[in-house]
């Protein structure tokens, strides 16, 4: 599903955020990304969502060689990624249902569909009464919960959550990883970026390190090891 | 070399123009409706910027309208000995008229000559008195030459001036003083039309400058949301369409609200422009709006170019993510 070859990243400075990057995640897999800050976490994300180009390497999506993406591609790609940040991105001046679906409305999806879409998709992530709110009129947890259900609007194969937690409480904290479990058991492969240790701990999933750019463990089941 | 795999859920099939368009325009003016207080603001620094590039072709066309106004008032007048006959009035109006730069020769009679002194002086009884004693008419006949250009009064001076066969026929040149007061009117005339277009320039460019920074502001203040759309997918265009239509709306309500300004605005000052300009004519209103489609239109064409042009620019930045 995704898989870096000998990927590096460097930046105007001179010093690489990635170095010699190799790394295959396999289909309907649920991964956490851990490290301290400055370790390249968050380069990696946008390496994947093309929002950065590697200096080095390949990169492959689904099979898709997007290591030289051309722009007009990227939208395509990211049609297909669900993606999640820690500041939630959230369009301030649309309600929480035109967020949703204004991942569709790019698309050129129908009306009807995307209504259909969308009210399903605020129902799985539990936030239908909050429908018509704008972001500035909902808690951290429901405006991340809005984020998780316009990155499943294209019903994607993979989501990367880049630290989803970083600004939530504990019970919303796990009420967002319950989310993201249960996408994972509907055969999305889930990223999760985090340095939230008790997060990686109670999951029992693969753990990829990150140290210095580089990646320092990798364990099948592992445990958050900085 | 890029390879889109099939078994990825590729959404990607192409959507109807007509649904596209319509989200456009309705991202467009729902933008405008909940970013209503930035609406406004944009608005207003186009309207000012507007008026004030207007109040300057107002000042032009005052400028221009002034100085036509004293061209007008400057003339020559022949002023003929009261013995002179009706065949030599007629000869220095012939002589007066061959000049390709005269526009008009009018011959003022004896007779119309003394009614005039008369209505000039009629609140003067003791002028009056005295033009009754005499038993004659003392006046001779004048003959006033108009030209296209001020320039034009010095050539026919000089050249008339060398006519020595007039000489005995005529009393008095009006334009023995007057050529000061015509190079006067020509170096006055150069350098408003100079200094007007000079001033209106600058203001065209200070009103660009205002107008450049407004829409770069306005889509600073949306660089997230921008950032945003780009990593749901929307394609460049699919982001650009709705600040175009916004910048349409902006310019459209700016040029409208201006047009309405100086519609009254010009109402309201032709009235006191009318004792300046004695010979009429001149409306400042007329001026605006005898082709306000042309004028109007123009500013919203070049507006709307600043406007979108801006966008172009200011965006770039935002949409390489």
């Amino acid at each position: 599903m995704i898989r870096l070859d000998a990927v590096s990243k460097v930046y105007g400075g001179g010093i690489p955020a990635l170095e010699d990057i190799h790394l295959h995640i396999a289909p309907g897999e649920f991964v956490s990304i851990v490290g301290q800050s400055g370790t390249g976490k968050t380069t990696l994300v946008k390496l994947l969502i093309a929002e950065e180009r590697a200096t080095n390497g390949r990169i492959e999506i689904g099979g898709w060689d997007i290591t030289r993406i051309g722009r007009g591609d990227v939208p395509l790609l990211r049609r297909q990624m669900g993606i999640i940040f820690q500041d939630f991105k959230l369009l301030p001046n649309k309600t929480a249902f035109e967020n949703v679906a204004f991942a569709l409305e790019v698309a050129g999806e129908s009306r009807p569909r995307i209504r259909r879409a969308v009210t399903q998709l605020l129902d799985i992530v539990g936030i239908t009464e909050a429908a018509h709110r704008f972001p500035f009129e909902l808690s951290g947890g429901e405006q991340q919960r809005v984020a998780i259900a316009r990155s499943l609007a294209h019903r994607p194969k993979i989501l990367v959550a880049d630290e989803p937690t970083g600004n939530l409480d504990t019970l919303n904290t796990q009420e967002i990883i319950r989310i993201l479990k249960k996408i994972n058991e509907f055969g999305t492969t889930v990223l999760l970026v985090t340095h939230n240790r008790e997060v990686v701990n109670d999951l029992r999933r693969r753990v990829i390190t990150l140290d210095k750019g580089r990646i320092s463990h990798d364990q099948k089941t592992g445990k958050y090891v900085i | 070399m890029i390879k889109k795999q099939e078994n990825m859920s590729f959404n990607n099939h192409r959507a109807s123009f007509f649904i596209v368009v319509g989200r456009v325009f309705r991202y467009a003016f729902q933008n405008i409706l909940r970013n209503f207080g930035l609406a406004i603001i944009t608005i207003s620094i186009l309207v000012l910027s507007l008026i004030s590039v207007n109040t300057l072709l107002a000042v032009k066309s005052l400028t221009a309208a002034a100085v036509h106004a004293i061209e007008k008032q400057v003339d020559i007048s022949v002023f003929f000995v009261p013995e002179a006959t009706e065949k030599q009035v007629d000869e220095v109006r012939a002589y007066m008229a061959q000049f390709n730069s005269v526009t008009t020769v009018d011959v003022i009679s004896r007779e119309d000559a003394l009614a005039a002194f008369k209505a000039r002086h009629a609140d003067n009884p003791e002028i009056l008195k005295s033009l009754a004693v005499l038993e004659t008419n003392p006046l001779g006949a004048i003959v006033v030459v108009h030209t296209k250009d001020a320039k034009d009064y010095k050539v026919i001076l000089d050249s008339f001036e060398k006519q020595t066969q007039f000489n005995s026929i005529v009393q008095r040149r009006s334009f023995e003083d007057r050529g000061k007061i015509v190079e006067r009117v020509e170096f006055l005339t150069a350098r408003a039309q100079d200094g007007a277009l000079g001033l209106a320039a600058l203001f065209a460019l200070i009103a660009v400058l205002i107008v450049f920074n407004a829409i770069r502001v306005a889509i600073y203040t949306q660089r997230e949301e921008i950032s945003i759309k780009k990593l749901v997918g929307a394609t460049n265009g699919f982001i650009r369409a709705p600040f175009f239509i916004e910048g349409f709306v902006y310019v459209s309500v700016s040029v409208g609200i201006v047009a309405g300004i100086m519609h009254i605005a010009t109402r309201y000052i032709d009235p006191f422009l009318g004792p300046l300009f004695s010979g009429g004519g001149f409306s400042l209103h007329a001026t605006f709006f005898q082709n306000s489609g042309q004028l109007f239109g123009i500013e919203l064409v070049a507006l709307l170019a600043i406007t979108w042009m801006t966008s172009v620019i200011a965006m770039r930045k935002y949409l390489q993510k």
